[in-house]
């Protein structure tokens, strides 16, 4: 299989003197006084590494030969240190960041899962919501208003930051495609998509360095769920509640803890947000159920953004009622409804409105992953004991 | 174990090299025969197993064919060694493929299928040392090396760490005799040093960067486009070569530390300007080991055109099938067996000068771009997908989540990759400054590449798979 290279036609890329050797070898050295500079450089590294390999060894964990590799890694004394310097060098001369986050114009992160473009999403939010209206229906049958709040991803509300990209096809007909879906099933949809899109035009309603809606998105959100809770025409016992607002302080945000840049500053990290936070109380005790224990006439399910920017104080001063915020971090579309549904707390007293709220990129992901768990059974077998 | 996690960096290297300088030159070959079980048996224990009975069948095959006294004794025995070695390779590697083969051929004619799985773990390095043992009975058999009397040192020549998992492939002939008497310096240290570093700088910092750009481009979740395959067919090939070089160097950087002198693999393979040519430039060990002991064993070109053209076209698609069980990877052999054939076909028909190489370099760059579709599919129909991808057929544009993928830091890896292909070739030509400036840099970088390590999920080499 030899061939005659017509170097000559193009000396630059095929040089005579690297044309093929019978097993050339590289080995000699190149009488470089670089060697003994490598010799020692590498020898002095290998000699620190051992040392900290030896510091390893001893704080790892038990296991298997096979995982042995990824114990020591994890087990690794400077390990976070490696990954910050790596992860700021890369955000500081590079601009790019972890596979996770997406960095967008004028400091705005985002999670690079709500910008892209799902596996079957359509069919994906389509059986959800088929599956939504069946517990909706059974619900209903025990006498409990099921009241659905999908949040918009921050992609949605603010695609004019993203860099050289959009919202996928998919996702862009997704939102609308669910609550119209579910309007047709009868349920009631809050539509904060509508609500947090002309606030956005006046306001900031997400955090620029996070995932979640700040305090003033929270508000509008809340405001939002309230007025649709009001529309059913449903007695609530009355509670007063009032806000507090503390001095203006950097925020940093989840999505610069992703990039592992937490304990950084600027420039070698995004800028964190700033904000004033709010906390609302309650200023009675009237409303509160046996023992003192919260009344259960309104209860919240749902993920990190009943969690985040005072969402849950602003619902219950916009409601003008108390609300038992059941919400659980990295809850995903059903895992804290399906929980709720199976708790004796649900079984014994259910309330007379269960809102529903998770984020929009859960509609998308595979169904298998989660529907098995949210069956309208659960909520038909409570009934008939 | 592999040369990019911590294990090895911080703990199995050292310790290894600190073993092997400490104990005296005549008894190396034991730390080196213990440390690369400890390597290989690290993946798995059982693998380990199955590496020393490959090992002792090639030993005591060797033994046996080399004391045998007539032809005939001597050729039944090579064939039950090869067969031997050969089973252990087509039991974990296509016994699945072929009973999927022989299912395929079942619903073809309408037979129930047989209801078996043969799926199991492909043993890391499989391939390569199955090779090597191959190799060594074929060698012995034709009288080229003595069979080996030394057992510990052919079971550590064998198992040597450095070369076991990815090769190069190496026969007994270059190595064994290395073991007796390592030519240890500190200058050798060094240059095995700089090779290790400049290794696993292209590993990490080039092949590793590409992934994603490349797995954005193939993604599944959406329909391919024009931009996507090329893109990602032209990443691919870039990330390729640093992957598989890198290990190269790497293995040739650690070999050369311990004072033994190992083949090259790679001769700057993207500078070709035939396919002909590329194979005298990629995977050297390989293109070796197929024109020895296949090649020639067909009769080579010595039967007359027809049966050369054939003889090339059988090597390429064994070549093929050697590197998965799948059947992109026989059609990927019969593309380049296509090509070879074609080339030696017009150049012999024609006699006309080679083309210039403005002309030569881009066609052999889209031709071995073209023929990594099929490399980097799961079956066949993917592959043939991804050609009329290429061709415009299923739009130009670049998809959603493949736009995702491309970051300036990515196009900067294969921006780099590229320029290197072709710089690093005329690297003695350069400036006494520059090749310094250069030099100086390679510690630096290689410790940003160490904590590099540390920010990126573990990545294993591409050709691990194979």
């Amino acid at each position: 299989m030899s061939y005659s290279n017509p170097v000559s036609q193009f000396p630059f890329l095929s040089s005579p003197e690297l044309a093929p050797k019978t097993m050339p070898s590289t080995i000699e050295a190149q009488g470089s006084g670089f060697n003994r500079l490598f010799a020692v450089g590498f020898g002095l590294t290998l000699t620190v590494g051992l040392v900290l390999g030896g510091l390893t060894l001893r704080g790892m964990a038990a296991g298997t030969p096979q995982d042995f590799n990824s114990r020591f890694a994890d087990a690794l004394p400077i390990r976070q240190s490696l990954i910050q310097t790596v992860d700021a060098l890369r955000y500081r001369f590079l601009g790019s960041s972890d596979d996770v986050v997406q960095l967008g114009r004028d400091g705005w992160l985002y999670l690079t899962q709500d910008v892209q473009q799902p596996v079957n999403a359509t069919a994906a939010w389509q059986t959800r919501a088929a599956a939504v209206i069946r517990l909706s229906i059974a619900l209903q049958a025990r006498g409990v208003k099921l009241v659905l709040a999908v949040s918009p991803s921050k992609a949605r509300i603010y695609p004019e930051h993203l860099l050289g990209t959009t919202l996928s096809s998919d996702m862009q007909a997704g939102y609308a495609g669910f609550t119209n879906t579910l309007e047709r099933g009868g349920v009631s949809v809050v539509h904060l998509e509508t609500a947090l899109g002309a606030a956005a035009k006046k306001q900031q309603v997400y955090y620029r360095t996070d995932t979640h809606w700040n305090m003033a998105g929270a508000r509008v959100a809340a405001r939002a769920l309230a007025q649709t809770v009001r529309k059913l025409g449903i007695d609530l016992p009355s509670a007063s509640f009032k806000t507090s607002k503390a001095s203006r302080q950097e925020r940093s945000g989840d999505l610069i803890h992703l990039m592992s840049l937490d304990a950084l500053q600027s420039p070698w990290r995004p800028a964190s947000d700033i904000e004033a936070t709010e906390q609302t109380k309650s200023l009675e005790a009237a409303n509160q159920g046996l023992l003192g224990a919260p009344s259960t006439e309104v209860v919240l399910v749902g993920t990190s953004y009943c969690l985040r920017g005072n969402f849950h104080g602003a619902l219950q001063e916009s409601l003008g009622t108390t609300v038992l915020n059941l919400a659980k971090e990295g809850s995903g579309f059903e895992r804290r409804m399906s929980a709720y549904l199976n708790d004796p707390a649900f079984k014994n007293t259910p309330p007379k409105i269960l809102i529903w709220e998770f984020n929009e990129r859960f509609l998308y992901q595979p169904i298998d992953a989660d529907l098995p768990n949210l069956n309208p059974s659960t909520v038909a077998i409570h009934q008939s004991k | 174990m592999s040369f990019t996690v911590y294990s090895f960096l911080l703990l199995f290297l050292p310790v290894s090299l600190a073993l092997y300088f400490l104990t005296p030159a005549r008894l190396r070959v034991v730390p080196l025969l213990l440390c690369s079980w400890v390597f290989y048996g690290l993946w798995n224990p059982w693998f380990l197993a199955l590496l020393i009975a490959v090992t002792a069948s090639a030993y005591t095959f060797g033994r046996l064919i080399s004391s045998a006294t007539s032809p005939s004794a001597r050729r039944g025995l090579l064939t039950v060694g090869v067969v031997l070695n050969l089973a252990a390779l087509a039991y974990f590697k296509y016994a699945q493929f072929g009973l999927e083969t022989l299912n395929g051929l079942f619903n073809l004619f309408q037979l129930a299928p047989l209801n078996a799985s043969l799926q199991g773990l492909l043993p890391v390095g499989l391939s390569f040392y199955v090779f090597n043992a191959v190799a060594y009975l074929v060698d012995v058999s034709r009288k080229e090396v003595t069979a080996s009397s030394d057992p510990l040192r052919f079971a550590a020549s064998f198992a040597f760490f450095a070369s076991l998992l990815n090769g190069p492939l190496l026969r007994q002939a270059q190595i064994a005799p290395q073991l007796l008497a390592p030519q240890v310096s500190l200058q050798g240290f060094g240059t095995g040093a700089m090779r290790f570093m400049v290794g696993f700088c292209k590993k990490l910092l080039i092949a590793d960067t590409l992934s994603p750009l490349v797995q954005g481009c193939f993604a599944s979740s959406e329909p391919s486009s024009a931009a996507n395959v090329w893109l990602g067919g032209l990443a691919y090939t870039v990330q390729l070569y640093y992957d598989f070089s890198g290990y190269s160097d790497m293995a040739i950087g650690v070999a050369a530390m311990l004072g033994i002198r190992l083949p090259e693999n790679f001769n700057h393979p993207y500078t070709a300007l035939s396919i002909t040519e590329f194979w005298t430039r990629w995977h050297l060990s390989l293109s070796s080991f197929l024109k020895r002991y296949v090649y020639f064993s067909l009769g080579g070109n010595r039967a007359g055109d027809t049966r050369t053209y054939l003889n090339l076209l059988a090597t390429m698609l064994i070549g093929g099938l050697w590197h998965g069980a799948n059947w992109t990877f026989v059609l990927w052999g019969a593309w380049n067996g296509g090509f070879l054939m074609l080339e030696r076909f017009l150049k012999d028909r024609f006699k006309r000068p080679a083309p210039p190489a403005w002309y030569a370099l881009p066609k052999m760059m889209a031709v071995v771009i073209l023929g990594r579709f099929f490399f980097i599919s799961s079956d066949a129909g993917q592959a043939l997908e991804k050609f009329a991808a290429a061709f415009g057929l299923r739009g130009w544009e670049l998809t959603h989540n493949a736009a995702l993928a491309v970051t300036f830091e990515r196009l900067t890896a294969l921006g780099v990759g590229l320029a290197l292909c072709y710089i690093a070739p005329q690297w003695h030509k350069l400036e006494f400054r520059i090749a310094t400036l250069s030099r100086s840099l390679l510690l630096p970088v290689f410790w940003l590449a160490l904590a590099v390590v540390a920010a990126r999920s573990a990545s294993p080499f591409l050709y691990f798979r194979f």
